[in-house]
C-alpha cells in the first residue's frame, strides 16, 4: 500500500517537473493533408510522451498562419518549428538570432535538398503560341516549385509562367503531377526528382510518354526547421536522437510514412545560400520584367 | 477372442459397422470441407464486392470525366492499405485498362481472354490463374454502372494464401480426424460386433452341440435385454425338449406294444375283411343278373302303364263311341218303330219301307264311321311330320264334341293364323283328348251348369302354343305340382287311372320336344302346351 502511494506521488511530481518541449509546424510545409499532417503529429507526441523516463514532454501545434508561427518562435513561445523556406528567407535575420540549429525534412532517402523537373506529354509543345492549350500543375503548398518554374520562364521566355500555360492547378498528391501528365498530351508539371523517379520505379511506360524538358538545381528545400535557442542541449539532442537515430525509427515510422517525410535532416545557414542567391535573382528578374 | 477371429457373423457385423462409420462420416467430413470451401470463397466474395462498391463509388466521377490519373493514384492508394488485393484491374468500355498492383500498375490496350471472359452483366468470381500476377489468386469481377449507365468493370485479384492456408488446415484436420476416426471406427465396430455377435455364437456353440445330441449343454448368456430373454427361452426349450425326449422314448416303448396289439386286431380285421371281400365278389356277379332283373321288370312295369293308357283310351274311346252311337241308335230305334207302328196300322208301303231302310242304312254307315274314325286316331305315327295344330284340335273335338254337348259344355276357339308344327299329330290328339276329358270330367264333378272351355292357338318365338282354359274352379294348390306324377288321380278309382296327364307330358315333351304345363286362372285350370314350329321340308324329313 505504502509503495503504491509513493508511486502514485512520484508520477505526479515527474508529470509536473517534465520539461516542456513545444512543437509548431506550419500545416502547409508538408506532402499530405493537413488532416494526414495534423494525425501524424499527434501519433508521434503521443508515442514520446508515452515513453517512460523521457523527462520531456512534446506539445505539438500545427499552424496555419505562418506569420503567427514565427512571432511564436521569436518570443520563444514553441522551440521546434518548421516554416516555408520564403519565410525563412523574409525574416532569416531575426529568426537566426532565436536559433541554436537548422534542420530540414526529406522527402526523399537521404536527399536533403530537391531538385525540380519540368515534365511533359511527349505529344506536347511548350511554346508561346497561345492557342495551344497548356495546363502546368503543382503540388498543393509548394511554393518553390512555381518560384522556381516562373524564374525558368521570365529567363526563357521574359514572361512568367501564368502567361505561358493557359491553367495551373494545384494537386494534392505529389504522384497525380505524373499521371496527369501521362494522361494529358496538353499537361505539363513540375515534381521533384525523388517522386518523378519513384513513379516511374512504379510503372517503366511513364518514360515512353513523358518526357523531362528542364531540371532545376538541387538547391530547394520542402521547409525549413529551426531548433529554438532557449532548448537545453540535453533536450535537443534527446529529441535528435529520437527522430532521427535508426535505433528509434519505431516510434516515428507510423507518424513519417502519414506525413511522407523521409527523414530529418540538419543543415547550416551555409547550405541554403544557393537558394537564397536563386531567389534573389529571381525577385531582381521579376522586378525587371514588371 | 479366438472363437470370433474364426466366426464369419462377428466379421460381417464388424466389416458392415467399420465400413458405414467411415463411409457416412467421410461423407460428413468432405461436405464440411465443401462448406468451409463454399464459405472461405464467399468470405472472400463479399469482400469483394464491398471492395468494388467502395471503389467504383469513389471513383465514379473520374471515370465519368474520364480522369485517368485520380483512377490510378487512389486505386493505387487503395492497394497499398489493403493486405489481400495484388491487383485491381480498371476495365472501361473504350478497352482502355489500367493494372494496378502493389508497387506497380500499367496501362493496357488489352487483357487476357479469361479475364474477359468475366466481363459480365453481373459479378463474377472464381479462384484462378491470373495471367497478370502468375499466380493462383482469387478473381472477383464487378461491373460498373451509375445511374443505370455502364461504364466499364473492377477487376480484384485476392491473395489466397490464407484461403490455402486454412483449406490445407482443413485437409490436415481431415487427416486427423480421418486417422483418428479409423482407430475409433475399429474399436467401436469390434466392441459392437463383440457385443452383438459374441451372445449368438455362444447361442450357436451352444445349439451345435444340442444338435450333437448333448442336451445336458445351457446357454450360460446373462444379459437383461432381448438376447438374454432369448438365452433363456433357449434353456427353457433345451430343456423341454430333453423333457419331450424322455417322454418320447417312453411312449415310443408303450407305442410298440400297442402296435403290436394293433396288429393283431388289424390281423383279425383283415381275415373278416378278406371274407366280406369274397361276399362282395358274389355280390357283383349277382348284381348284374339283379340290374337286368330290376330293368325287366322296369319294362313290364311300362308296358303294363301302356296297357292301362291303352285300356283307359279304349274306355274314353268306347265312351264316346256311345256317346256317338247314342243318337243314331235314338233313330234309328223310332225309324224302327215307325215301321213297326206303319205295318200294325196297314200303313206301312213299299216306299214307306225303303225310306226307312236308307235312313237306317244311312245312320249305320254313320256310325260305321264313328268307329273308323276311332280307330284312325289311335293308330300312332311312324315318324314326326308336319301338322296343323287348330285341324287336329278340330279332329279331337269332333270324337268328344257329343260328350261335350251332351254335358252342356261349350267350346270356344281363339285361333290366328295357321299354326303348323312338327310332331307326332296322333299322339298329340291322344294328348289333347287327356286334357279335354279332365276338363270335361272337372266340369261334371264341380257341377257346373255352363261348362267352357277356351282353346287359344298361336305362335311365340320358335313355338306354337296351345292354351286350354276352363271354367271347373282350377286345380287345388296343394296337388298342382303332383298332376303330372303317374298314378296321380282325383277321380274315384273306377273313374281314373292316374295316368292320362302323365302320358300326355310324355308325349309332348319327351317325343315332341315341347312343353306342357299347368296352373290355375281366376275361374279354372289352365293348360299351355308348346311345341317347336315346323321350318322347312328337310327339317321335317329328320
Amino acid at each position: 500500500m505504502k509503495s503504491s502511494v509513493f508511486f502514485l506521488i512520484f508520477l505526479l511530481f515527474d508529470t509536473l517537473y517534465a520539461k516542456n518541449i513545444p512543437f509548431g509546424l506550419f500545416a502547409k510545409n508538408f506532402h499530405v493533408t493537413e488532416k494526414e499532417s495534423s494525425l501524424a503529429l499527434k501519433i508521434w507526441a503521443d508515442k514520446l510522451n508515452n515513453m517512460d523516463d523521457l523527462g520531456i514532454t512534446i506539445k505539438a501545434k500545427l499552424y496555419q498562419d505562418e506569420e503567427e508561427l514565427y512571432l511564436d518562435f521569436i518570443q520563444g513561445k514553441v522551440y521546434f518549428v518548421s516554416l516555408p523556406i520564403l519565410t525563412y528567407l523574409k525574416y532569416k535575420k531575426n529568426l537566426l538570432k532565436h536559433t541554436q540549429q537548422l534542420y530540414t525534412f526529406s522527402i526523399s532517402e537521404h536527399k536533403t535538398f530537391i531538385t525540380y523537373y519540368l515534365i511533359k506529354n511527349k505529344m506536347g509543345k511548350l511554346n508561346l503560341d497561345e492557342s495551344s492549350i497548356k495546363n502546368i500543375y503543382f503540388k498543393k503548398n509548394e511554393s518553390s516549385a512555381k518560384l522556381w518554374l516562373d524564374n525558368l520562364m521570365l529567363k526563357k521566355y521574359k514572361v512568367g509562367y501564368k502567361r505561358v500555360f493557359t491553367k495551373d492547378y494545384d494537386l494534392k498528391k505529389q504522384s497525380l503531377l505524373v499521371y496527369k501528365v501521362f494522361f494529358g498530351k496538353e499537361n505539363f508539371a513540375v515534381v521533384p526528382k525523388g517522386i518523378y523517379e519513384t513513379i516511374v520505379e512504379v510503372n517503366p511506360q511513364i518514360k515512353k510518354n513523358v518526357e523531362i524538358i528542364e531540371k532545376s538545381e538541387n538547391i530547394f528545400v520542402s521547409s525549413v526547421g529551426l531548433i529554438h535557442k532557449s532548448v537545453e542541449k540535453e533536450y535537443k539532442d534527446k529529441i535528435l536522437l529520437l527522430t532521427m537515430d535508426e535505433k528509434y525509427e519505431y516510434l516515428r515510422k507510423e507518424a513519417f510514412e502519414m506525413s511522407k517525410i523521409r527523414t530529418i535532416e540538419l543543415i547550416d545557414e551555409k547550405d541554403l545560400i544557393d537558394f537564397e542567391n536563386m531567389y534573389k535573382a529571381y525577385t531582381l528578374l521579376k522586378s525587371k520584367v514588371k | 477372442m479366438e472363437s470370433l477371429e474364426k466366426n464369419k457373423l462377428f466379421w460381417k457385423v464388424f466389416f458392415l459397422l467399420f465400413v458405414g462409420i467411415m463411409i457416412v462420416t467421410s461423407i460428413f467430413a468432405g461436405y464440411l470441407l465443401l462448406l468451409q470451401k463454399k464459405s472461405i470463397i464467399e468470405l472472400l466474395h463479399s469482400e469483394g464486392k464491398s471492395i468494388s462498391q467502395s471503389i467504383s463509388f469513389v471513383t465514379s466521377d473520374a471515370l465519368i470525366i474520364d480522369d485517368s490519373s485520380y483512377l490510378v493514384e487512389f486505386n493505387s492508394e487503395y492497394i497499398k492499405n489493403n493486405d489481400k488485393l495484388q491487383n485491381i484491374i480498371v476495365a472501361k468500355l473504350d478497352k482502355q485498362y489500367f493494372n494496378i498492383e502493389k508497387k506497380s500498375w500499367s496501362y493496357l490496350n488489352k487483357i487476357d481472354a479469361s479475364l474477359l471472359q468475366m466481363q459480365k452483366n453481373t459479378e463474377r468470381y472464381k479462384i484462378m490463374y491470373s495471367p497478370i500476377l502468375k499466380k493462383r489468386v482469387f478473381h472477383y469481377t464487378y461491373p460498373i454502372y451509375f445511374s443505370g449507365v455502364h461504364w466499364g468493370w473492377l477487376h480484384l485479384s485476392f491473395d489466397i494464401k490464407d484461403y490455402d492456408n486454412k483449406i490445407n488446415e482443413l485437409y490436415l484436420l481431415f487427416v486427423y480426424l480421418f486417422s483418428t476416426l479409423i482407430v475409433a471406427a475399429f474399436f467401436i465396430s469390434f466392441y459392437i460386433a463383440n457385443l452383438f455377435a459374441s451372445p449368438i455364437i455362444k447361442l450357436n456353440q451352444t445349439a451345435t452341440s444340442i444338435a450333437n445330441g448333448n442336451l445336458s449343454v445351457r446357454s450360460l448368456i446373462d444379459r437383461n435385454d432381448e438376447i438374454g430373454e432369448l438365452s433363456n427361452t433357449f434353456n427353457i426349450m433345451v430343456k423341454n425338449l430333453e423333457e419331450s425326449q424322455l417322454k418320447l422314448r417312453l411312449s415310443h416303448e408303450d407305442l410298440e406294444l400297442r402296435v403290436q396289439k394293433r396288429t393283431q386286431e388289424v390281423n383279425k380285421v383283415n381275415i373278416n375283411l378278406e371274407l366280406k371281400t369274397k361276399e362282395l365278389a358274389e355280390l357283383n356277379k349277382n348284381l348284374d343278373s339283379k340290374v337286368k332283373e330290376e330293368i325287366s321288370k322296369r319294362h313290364k312295369h311300362e308296358r303294363m302303364l301302356i296297357q292301362q293308357s291303352r285300356l283307359a283310351a279304349m274306355g274314353e274311346m268306347i265312351g264316346n263311341i256311345a256317346h256317338q252311337w247314342r243318337q243314331p241308335l235314338n233313330a234309328l230305334g223310332l225309324i224302327i218303330q215307325n215301321i213297326h207302328f206303319s205295318y200294325n196300322n196297314g200303313v206301312l208301303t213299299k216306299d214307306f219301307v225303303d225310306d226307312s231302310m236308307h235312313k237306317g242304312v244311312q245312320l249305320t254307315n254313320m256310325m260305321s264311321k264313328t268307329i273308323d274314325d276311332f280307330r284312325n286316331f289311335f293308330q300312332p305315327n311312324k315318324q314326326k311330320e308336319k301338322f296343323s295344330l287348330m285341324a287336329t284340335i278340330d279332329t279331337t273335338i269332333d270324337l268328344i264334341d257329343a260328350g261335350f254337348k251332351h254335358n252342356n259344355i261349350k267350346v270356344k276357339k281363339d285361333i290366328g293364323d295357321e299354326v303348323s308344327v312338327l310332331g307326332f299329330p296322333n299322339e298329340f290328339a291322344q294328348a289333347m283328348l287327356n286334357i279335354f276329358s279332365n276338363a270335361k270330367d272337372a266340369l261334371i264333378e264341380n257341377e257346373i251348369n255352363e261348362g267352357l272351355i277356351n282353346i287359344k292357338v298361336y305362335k311365340e318365338d320358335i313355338f306354337g302354343c296351345i292354351k286350354i282354359s276352363d271354367n271347373a274352379g282350377g286345380i287345388p294348390s296343394d296337388i298342382i305340382e303332383k298332376v303330372f306324377d303317374p298314378y296321380f288321380t282325383t277321380k274315384h278309382q273306377y273313374a281314373g287311372t292316374g295316368i292320362g296327364l302323365y302320358m300326355s307330358k310324355i308325349i309332348i315333351e319327351q317325343n315332341m320336344q315341347g312343353f306342357l304345363s299347368a296352373s290355375n286362372e281366376e275361374k279354372g285350370a289352365v293348360f299351355l302346351i308348346k311345341i317347336p314350329l315346323f321350318k322347312d321340308e328337310s327339317l321335317a324329313r329328320t
